[in-house]
């Protein structure tokens, strides 16, 4: 299957994400180990041009990987024409056990280079480059991930197998399903609803709220944010699985988080996820950088950028939520009942 | 009481340190240069004076030493600190002007706008006011490549100028130029010294060295300064 | 110096990389040309592959949900009638249904045909009138309503040149005399996949040119209403009744799609040869800096542009080129396959003969493709130049201060 149109495509451009990578990582490699500010060597002018080619790199990295995260997804659909019993892309995906995991692990790489992006953007801020070593040190082990991304694309294309029989997701989102598919149906509304809307007044009150209670410290504060965002991703996740998709669909039984993104639907899924993305982008971004305590002018950019961060994680949350909550508004006004 | 705008501290300049060919093209330069004033640096080729000059002008970093602009070291700068300072503060007229063949003379007059963001009718307009008072406004489309040398080193100038940068730097701006060129580029020196430019050239023309106009010559052979 | 904002940035250095591209015409107008061919040609194949797979699905919906043949000794023969009833009980079996049909050779034009019979009379009264184009046939009451049939636009065509007194004569050597068929009509051209070299006779007058004895058939049709059933009866056929052979409309599918998919496969990956030279190509050109561009680079580093700012530079050349190559190279593709109908490709995917001239691929393009298209091309082609363009933008200013 793997000289599939659509898997080639996604070959192609994994190829050129890890070879792109690897050169960034061969590169962050020397800056790591070299980097002496002081020196006026043409070795640390070098490493000093160097720096310009890894975050060429990384931004290429992060368009590739969204582009990737829409590509898979289009060619998870298209692909279930050829596999039997998948009719959309959650059938491709569970045809083999690499198809999930690979998502995963891709929206998960998706946020880290992100942020990653966004501190390297901090760090040039600053004359003296605070950030340098570390940085680096992070992109390389950053590296693993593309490793193991490519390594599970080809062994998603390579099992992917045409005579075998595959879940629909009418069976994988059902609620006596076994396996996530179903605990995530299943997850009811009246559950998964008030602790979604929890996170969210959480996020507000800490972003707003707190700092006027002296009861709670700044550094409290700071460090509820980043895990406060994952938590809104997941939960987000799942109420999108339970709950919207039922009034989009407006069924019951169907409660697959792909099929919406396609025409049928107007391309619904698409400004939803969007907003779901930027929102948590950013939001891990403002709370990893809220961790900033040293040195006081990297702390100081390190704010400015918190800001910016904060205001678009807000307005991506808020998106989300309208968005989200939309069919459901319109189900409702139109029907006057709950499905 | 002028102020020092650029200082120059035991500045010296390897390259290819290390290796067979290593050559040191400066060693140890000390030079202030006040406000407003007009300097030229003296010597024969090869003396150092236009490495000298790039490293004031922030082309290229020292070996050693400081180099103070405005108060402000830029010596140990990251590149795009070094060039934001190098933007907003310097104009830079190289020997062999140095334009793009091709291009217009508008277009080469605003190259340094570009990254700045300035819009196109902005940089117009800037580009004119220049163009007016170096007489070039009627060849404002042309390309570089057709106009003649005096008319070129008048482009870099105007280019130099576009940023209202203070200080100005010129490695041998009369190397191409007839007596009577010469002359005419002294004259326009004269009035953007009078305007308040600071002004450092390079040359070992000694009709400029000699210009009543000029404030201070340093000399340098060998790479040192001896004056 | 006041500056602007970041929009206008990216705007003026969108438009210098336009500029320099323009000022470079004759290095970049290799690179574009091969880069619109090999757009062209995955294009190409990814259109074709579309709209036939497209118009497999669309008539192949209408297909039975089993068709069961019989097999013996490794060919396909005729199916006596008493398999009906027994095939009728098993349950979920909603309908089955008798096929006439056949491939009848024409030695006057030295091509096969198929023939396919049918009550003629429920295509003149019923819903599907408007599929047919009726032509008079003179004289109507002394011919044989045995002997009527509708055919293809294309196979109309062609038996224009053989006929004999506006009748077409059905001959085999074995024959007593030629059997003459009245054509009273043509099928429109909606569906030309299937109906291009067909033949809808009258039932009787297909059994008699099909030699098809009284009581058996060509194949049977099962209908099963529930979907999910059909597996299982298919599979209780063939072990009730060993000769029997069933093939179910989600194989035909399949097959088909797996055709497609391994003919555009296989044409792809001839393509990878060429794609992978290019980018060796590319990678080559991008390295070695002409004498002028290094020269450009330099005074644009020495007049204040940072290396970030030259990178930019790098990088929207490299899209502008790619992206038009590529919008071109679809465009061009979309020309070929559905105005010129893909002379050439065609063939590789329909399979050779004269009998399919008037075949029309229907414009179907869906904008996934294009996504996958500007991976194909344009993200290889980023991804090569990535390192080239930073070689190049961290000339330093010192080249053109030190050198002429």
């Amino acid at each position: 299957m793997i000289l599939h149109p659509w898997i080639l495509g996604l070959v192609i451009g994994h190829s050129a994400l890890l070879l792109v990578f690897s050169l960034g990582f061969i590169n962050a490699w020397q800056i790591f180990r070299g980097w002496d500010y002081n020196s006026t060597e043409e070795k640390q002018f070098l490493l000093e041009k160097k720096t310009y080619l890894v975050s060429t790199v990384m931004n290429f990295a992060l368009f590739m990987q969204i582009l990737m995260l829409f590509l898979f997804e289009m060619a998870a659909d298209e692909l279930a024409d050829v596999l039997p019993g998948a009719m959309c892309a959650v059938g491709t995906l569970s045809s083999n056990r690499y198809g999930f995991p690979l998502l995963d692990l891709k929206i998960a790489s998706f946020f880290v280079y992100f942020i990653w992006l966004m501190f390297n953007h901090l760090d040039n801020q600053i004359e003296t480059y605070p950030l340098v070593r570390r940085k680096y040190l992070a992109l390389m082990l950053m590296y693993p991930l593309v490793l193991g991304e490519t390594i599970l694309l080809f062994m998603f294309a390579l099992n992917l197998d045409p005579s075998v029989i595959t879940s629909c997701c009418g069976s994988v989102y059902n609620e006596g399903a076994e396996g996530v598919g179903g605990s995530l149906a299943g997850a009811s509304a009246t559950f998964i609803l008030p602790l979604f809307f929890s996170i969210v007044i959480l996020l507000l009150l800490n972003r707003f709220v707190f700092k006027h209670w002296s009861v709670v410290k700044e550094w409290f504060r700071n460090l509820l944010e980043f895990p406060l965002w994952i938590a809104f991703f997941i939960s987000a996740i799942v109420v999108t699985i339970s709950f919207i998709s039922t009034y989009v669909y407006e069924m019951l039984s169907h409660k697959c988080p792909f099929c919406f993104v396609g025409a049928e639907y107007n391309y619904y899924g698409v400004p939803l996820y969007c907003c779901l993305f930027v929102a948590t982008a950013t939001g891990m971004t403002a709370g990893l950088l809220g961790y900033i305590r040293q040195p006081a002018l990297l702390k100081e950019k390190a704010g400015l950028l918190k800001k910016k961060m904060d205001v678009l994680s807000l307005w991506g949350m808020l998106a989300f939520v309208l968005t989200g909550f939309l069919p459901f508004v319109i189900y409702y006004l139109r029907t006057g009942r709950l499905i | 009481m002028s102020n020092v705008i650029v200082e120059t501290i035991d500045v010296t300049k390897i390259y290819n340190r290390g290796k067979p060919n290593e050559v040191t093209a400066v060693k140890d330069a000390s030079l202030q240069i006040d406000e407003g004033s007009l300097v030229v640096l003296k010597g024969p080729s090869g003396s150092g004076k236009t490495t000298l000059l790039s490293m004031i002008g922030c082309q290229t970093k020292p070996t050693r030493g400081e180099v103070i602009i405005l108060g402000r070291r830029i010596s140990k700068l990251p590149e795009r600190f070094m060039n934001l300072h190098k933007r907003n503060h310097i104009g830079f007229i190289f020997q062999h002007f140095q334009l793009i063949a091709g291009m217009s003379v508008l277009d080469n007059i605003v190259l340094p706008l570009i990254p700045e963001g300035i819009s196109p009718k902005e940089r117009s307009n800037r580009a004119d006011q220049l163009l007016k008072q170096f007489n070039l406004g009627h060849r404002r489309r042309f390309k570089v490549s057709s106009l003649s040398g005096g008319e070129q080193q008048r482009v870099a100038i105007a280019r130099a100028l576009i940023n209202n940068a203070g200080i100005l730097l010129a490695d041998e701006p009369t190397a191409h130029l007839d007596s009577a060129l010469t002359s005419d580029l002294l004259n326009y020196i004269k009035n953007l010294k009078l305007a308040g430019h600071t002004i450092l050239i390079t040359s070992h023309d000694p009709i400029i060295c000699q210009h009543p106009a000029v404030d201070r010559v340093f000399e340098m052979k060998d790479g040192r300064m001896i004056s | 110096m006041i500056s602007g904002s970041w929009f206008e940035k990216q705007k003026n250095i969108i438009d210098y990389s336009l500029q320099s591209l323009l000022r470079r015409r004759s290095k970049n107008i290799l690179i574009l040309i091969i880069f619109i061919l090999l757009v062209f040609g995955v294009s190409s194949i990814l259109f074709i592959t579309g709209s036939l797979t497209r118009e497999m699905m669309i008539t192949s919906n209408e297909l039975p949900d089993i068709t069961v043949q019989r097999i013996l000794g490794g060919r396909q023969v005729n199916v006596p009638a008493l398999f009906i009833p027994e095939i009728k009980k098993i349950p979920g079996v909603e309908a089955v249904e008798t096929r006439v049909w056949g491939y009848f050779y024409l030695a006057s034009l030295q091509a096969n045909f198929t023939i396919y019979g049918m009550d003629l009379d429920l295509l003149e009264d019923g819903e599907y009138r408007k599929v047919v184009n009726w032509k008079n046939v003179p004289d109507q009451a002394e011919r044989n309503p045995d002997y009527r049939m509708i055919v293809g636009q294309g196979v109309y065509e062609l038996l224009e040149n053989i006929q004999m007194e506006k009748r077409y004569l059905f001959y085999q050597p074995s024959w007593e005399k030629p059997i003459p068929f009245d054509i009273i009509g043509t099928f429109k051209a909606d569906t030309e996949l299937q109906s291009n070299d067909l033949m809808v006779l009258q039932t009787e007058g297909a059994r008699r040119v099909l030699e098809l004895p009284p009581d058996e058939f060509s194949d049977l049709v099962v209908y099963v209403p529930n979907p999910e059933e059909i597996e299982n009866i298919a599979l209780k056929i063939r072990r009730y009744f060993p000769e029997l052979r069933t093939v179910t409309r989600a194989q035909i599918q399949n097959t088909y799609s797996s055709v497609f998919g391994w003919k555009s496969a296989f044409v792809l990956s001839s393509m990878l040869v060429a794609i992978f030279a290019f980018l060796i190509l590319i990678w080559d050109k991008a390295s070695g800096l002409s004498p002028e561009e290094k020269r450009e680079i330099g005074i644009l580093k020495a007049i204040g542009w940072d290396t970030d700012v030259v990178l930019s530079v790098k990088f929207w050349e490299a899209l502008i080129l790619s992206g038009i190559s590529s919008l071109a190279g679809i465009l061009l593709a979309y020309a070929y396959i559905y105005w010129l109908r893909a002379p050439g490709l065609r063939e590789i995917f329909i399979g050779w003969s004269t009998i399919y001239p008037s075949f029309r691929l229907i414009p179907n393009v869906d904008p996934k493709f294009l996504l996958l298209i500007v991976t194909i091309s344009v993200v290889p082609y980023l991804a090569v130049t990535i390192f080239p363009a930073w070689k190049a933008a961290i000339t330093d200013p010192d080249v053109i201060i030190r050198n002429i």
